[in-house]
C-alpha cells in the first residue's frame, strides 16, 4: 500500500509532522497511510479554548481531485457540525480545490471553531439555539469543552 | 452556498428562437399532438427572432433535428452574440449559459454592467474578440498565456514540470499536464456540471476555456466528446423549443415551434410520444402537475393496487384464471364463453347499445357518503376511488403497450393485405393508421383517468360532460381495436376508415373540451362536429 502511495501524500504527509502548524497535529496510521489522526486545541477567546478535538481525517482514492474526508470523534456542541461529528464546510463540498492541502483544510476547521456560522447549520437545533440564546449556547458549548475535550495532560 | 446564490441570479427564458438553417424541413403535426398551449402562445415573443433574423417554426408544428444541427444552432447563436458584444465565441457561449440563453436578456444585464456579467461567469480574465472564432468551430478563440518559462512546482502533484509541459488558463495559474487531465477528466464524472468548471487554484473563479480542455484531455477522446455534449445538453435545456427524445436509446432532438404541449418521435425517429414541458410521456389530457401527483400516489398505493389487480383476472361467471393477451377490453372466456369487460368484470351485455347504456364503466359511482361515516369506511371509500381509477388507467395502460407491440404484426399483416389485394401500398396504410390510432387513444385515455380522479367532486356538470366524453371515446377505440384485431379476411376497408376518423375527432372533442374547463356543448350524436364552446 505505502508503494503506491503518491508523491504528493508522501509530501504533505512529511510536511504535517516536520513543520506542524499551531495547534493542529495530524499523525497518519501506521498500517494506513491515507487514514489520519487529528487533533486541533480549541482557539483560545472560543468556547472552545483549552478542549483538545479527536477528528479522523481519510485520504480517498482520487485525493486530491476529491476532497479529504474529515470528521470530529470528540462530541463538539457547535452549529456547523452535527451529532455524528460531520462538518458542514465549503472546502470539503463543493469549493473544493485540488491546489487545497490537508494542512489547509485542518486549518479552516479550527478557524470554523472560532467563527461558528448558524446561518450556514448542519445541526438545526444547535443553530437554532445559537441565534435565538447565544449566550445559552456558548455556555453549553463551554460546558461540552470541559466534559468531553478536557485534554490528556 | 454561493453558488446557490448565483443561481438566483439565472434567468431562464421563454422568448428565445433558434436559428436554424432551415432548408423546407419536413414539418410534421399530427392530428393529436402540436396542440395550443395558450402559456407558450403568450410568453414567446418574437422581437429577438426579427431582430437577429432568425426563422422559427411555425406555431404548432415541430420537427426532428440531427444533433449535428443543434450544435449548428448554438455556434450560430454564440457567434452572433459574440459579435454583438465583441467577445470571442466561446465566451458568449458561456455568457449565454447565464441567462438560460436568452440573447435578449444577456444583451440588458452585459450591457448594463460588462465587468460584473464577466467575472460573474468567469469569463473576465479571457482574452480574445469575437474576430478568433473561426467558422467551424469555437473552441481555439481564448488564448492562453505561456507557463513560467523556467518551469514550474504543479501545486497539485507536487512534482517540478518544465513549461512544455504546464498548462495555463487565462488567469495565469499553471499545473502540469497530468494533473489538469484528471482534474477535468473527474469534472466530466461528476456530470452536466462540468461545463462550470473553473480552474483548480483554490477561490480563483475562471472558467476553463474550451481551448483548454481540448488541450488537457487530447489524451483521452471520449472524454472531450462528453465534454462537448454537456455542452449542447445544457443549450438544449435551456431552449424551450428542443427536447431530446426521452426514450432509451433514441438520441434524437426535437424542435418544436411556439403552442406545442406534445410531440411524437417520427418520422424518423422511435415514435415515442412526448411533453415538450416535462418530458414524460404525452398525457393530455391530464396536467404536468396531475401526472406528477398521480405517479407518485400510484406509487404510495402499489401494493394495494398490485393485490386487487392480480385478484381480479379470473372469469367472474367460472373463475377460470383469464389472461388478457388482446388490447380489446370486450375479454370472452375460454372456458364458459362468458363475455365480459375487463375494466369493470361486469357483463359486457351491459355495455351494448342494446341495453340502452354504451359503456357504463368510467363513471365512480360511491355510496352517498353520510356524516357518522366512520373513518375506516371514509378511508375504505377512498381507497375504492382510486382503486376505480387506477384499474382502468392501467388497463389503458396495458391495453396501450399491447397496440404498441401489435404495430409491428400490422406491417406484416399490410402486406399479406397487398398482396391479397394486389393493391397499393397506400391502400393498406389505413391498418397502420388505425393501430396508431388506438395507441394515441389508449394513451389519452389513461390521462383522462388521471383527470378525472383530480376533478372537482363538487363540479358535477363538468364531471357529467367529461365522463360523457371519455365514454364516447372509450367506445370508439373500444370498437376499432376490436376492428384492428379482426382476421383481414372480414376486414372491411371503408368501415375501418371510417371509425378510425370517428375515432380521431372524439378524441379531438375530449382534448380539446377538457382544455377548455369543460365549458362546452358537446354533440354526442354527430361526433364529427367539434364541440361548440359556451360564451363565458
Ligand atoms: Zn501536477
Ligand atoms: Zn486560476
Ligand atoms: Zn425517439
Ligand atoms: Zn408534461
Ligand atoms: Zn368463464
Ligand atoms: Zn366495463
Amino acid at each position: 500500500m505505502a508503494a503506491s502511495l503518491p508523491r504528493r501524500i508522501v509530501k504533505e504527509t512529511q510536511r504535517l509532522t516536520q513543520e506542524p502548524a499551531p495547534g493542529i497535529t495530524a499523525t497518519p496510521y501506521e498500517d494506513n497511510l491515507r487514514y489520519f489522526n487529528v487533533l486541533i486545541s480549541g482557539p483560545s477567546e472560543s468556547c472552545y479554548d483549552g478542549g483538545q478535538f479527536k477528528l479522523e481525517l481519510f485520504l480517498p482514492a482520487d485525493y486530491p481531485m476529491a476532497p479529504p474526508k474529515v470528521r470530529f470523534l470528540t462530541k463538539i456542541f457547535h452549529p456547523n457540525v452535527d451529532k455524528l461529528g460531520r462538518i458542514c464546510l465549503d472546502i470539503l463540498k463543493d469549493k473544493w480545490s485540488p491546489a487545497l492541502q490537508i494542512r489547509t483544510v485542518l486549518l479552516s476547521i479550527q478557524a470554523l471553531l472560532s467563527a461558528p456560522n448558524p446561518d450556514d447549520p448542519l445541526d438545526n437545533t444547535v443553530a437554532e439555539l445559537w441565534k435565538t440564546d447565544p449566550d445559552a449556547a456558548h455556555a453549553k458549548a463551554t460546558e461540552w469543552t470541559r466534559t468531553y475535550a478536557r485534554a490528556a495532560a | 452556498m454561493s453558488e446557490e446564490e448565483e443561481d438566483e441570479n439565472y434567468v431562464y427564458s421563454d422568448e428565445d428562437e433558434l436559428e436554424l438553417e432551415e432548408e423546407e424541413e419536413e414539418v410534421y403535426a399530427p392530428p393529436s399532438h402540436g396542440r395550443a398551449s395558450e402559456e407558450g402562445a403568450s410568453s414567446r415573443g418574437s422581437t429577438e427572432s426579427a431582430a437577429m433574423g432568425g426563422k422559427r417554426l411555425q406555431d404548432g408544428t415541430y420537427t426532428l433535428i440531427e444533433r449535428s444541427e443543434v450544435e449548428a444552432a448554438m455556434l450560430a447563436k454564440a457567434r452572433e452574440v459574440s459579435e454583438l458584444l465583441e467577445v470571442s465565441a466561446s465566451c458568449a457561449e458561456v455568457l449565454l449559459r447565464y441567462t438560460g440563453w436568452s440573447s435578449e436578456r444577456l444583451m440588458e444585464q452585459f450591457l448594463a454592467d460588462p465587468e460584473k456579467v464577466s467575472s460573474r461567469c468567469g469569463v473576465d480574465k479571457w482574452t480574445g474578440g469575437c474576430e478568433g472564432s473561426t467558422a467551424s468551430s469555437l473552441d481555439s478563440d481564448v488564448a492562453l498565456p505561456p507557463a513560467p518559462s523556467g518551469g514550474l512546482t504543479c501545486r497539485i502533484c507536487f512534482l517540478e514540470v518544465p513549461a512544455s509541459e504546464a498548462l495555463t488558463a487565462p488567469c495565469g495559474h499553471s499545473f502540469c499536464g497530468e494533473c489538469y487531465e484528471g482534474y477535468l477528466a473527474n469534472k466530466i464524472d461528476e456530470g452536466s456540471s462540468c461545463v462550470h468548471a473553473t480552474c483548480p487554484e483554490d477561490k480563483c473563479t475562471t472558467l476553463v476555456p474550451p481551448k483548454l480542455w481540448q488541450r488537457a484531455l487530447s489524451g483521452i477522446p471520449d472524454k472531450l466528446a462528453k465534454y462537448k455534449t454537456f455542452r449542447i445538453d445544457n443549450f438544449i435545456t435551456f431552449s424551450k423549443e428542443l427536447r431530446w427524445c426521452p426514450a432509451p436509446n433514441c438520441g434524437k432532438v426535437v424542435r418544436a415551434g411556439a403552442c406545442v404541449a406534445s410531440v411524437k418521435c417520427a418520422p424518423g425517429g422511435c415514435g415515442f410520444s412526448f411533453c415538450m414541458k416535462c418530458g414524460e410521456e404525452a398525457h393530455q389530457p391530464a396536467s404536468c402537475e396531475l401526472v406528477q401527483q398521480w405517479a407518485e400516489k400510484c406509487q404510495n398505493e402499489s401494493e394495494t393496487a398490485n393485490w386487487i389487480l392480480a385478484n381480479t383476472k379470473r372469469c367472474p361467471k367460472c373463475q377460470t384464471r383469464i389472461e388478457k393477451n388482446q388490447g380489446c377490453n370486450h375479454m370472452s372466456c375460454s372456458q364458459c364463453k362468458h363475455e365480459f369487460c375487463w375494466m369493470c368484470m361486469g357483463d359486457w351485455s351491459e355495455h351494448g347499445a342494446s341495453t340502452g347504456g354504451y359503456y357504463k364503466c368510467n363513471k365512480f359511482d360511491p355510496l352517498k357518503a353520510t356524516d357518522e361515516e366512520s373513518d375506516s369506511a371514509r378511508a375504505k371509500r377512498e381507497l375504492d376511488r382510486y382503486l376505480h381509477y387506477y384499474k382502468r388507467y392501467h388497463g389503458h395502460d396495458q391495453a396501450q403497450k399491447f397496440a404498441v407491440k401489435q404495430l409491428e404484426a400490422t406491417e406484416k399483416r399490410m402486406v399479406e393485405l397487398q398482396e391479397s389485394t394486389h393493391g397499393s401500398w397506400i391502400d393498406v396504410q389505413f391498418l397502420k393508421t388505425a393501430n396508431e390510432m388506438v395507441i394515441d387513444c389508449r394513451r389519452a385515455l389513461k390521462s383522462t383517468y388521471i383527470f378525472g380522479y383530480y376533478l372537482d367532486p363538487s363540479a358535477t356538470k363538468q364531471r357529467e360532460l367529461f365522463e360523457n366524453l371519455q365514454e364516447h371515446l372509450e367506445r370508439f377505440t373500444e370498437t376499432l381495436s376490436e376492428m384492428t384485431e379482426q382476421p383481414l379476411e372480414t376486414m372491411d376497408r371503408t368501415e375501418v376508415v371510417n371509425i378510425t376518423r370517428v375515432t380521431e375527432s372524439f378524441l379531438h372533442n375530449l382534448i380539446s373540451g377538457a382544455e377548455s374547463g369543460l365549458d362546452v356543448v358537446p354533440d354526442a350524436k354527430d361526433p364529427t362536429t367539434k364541440p361548440t364552446v359556451a360564451a363565458s
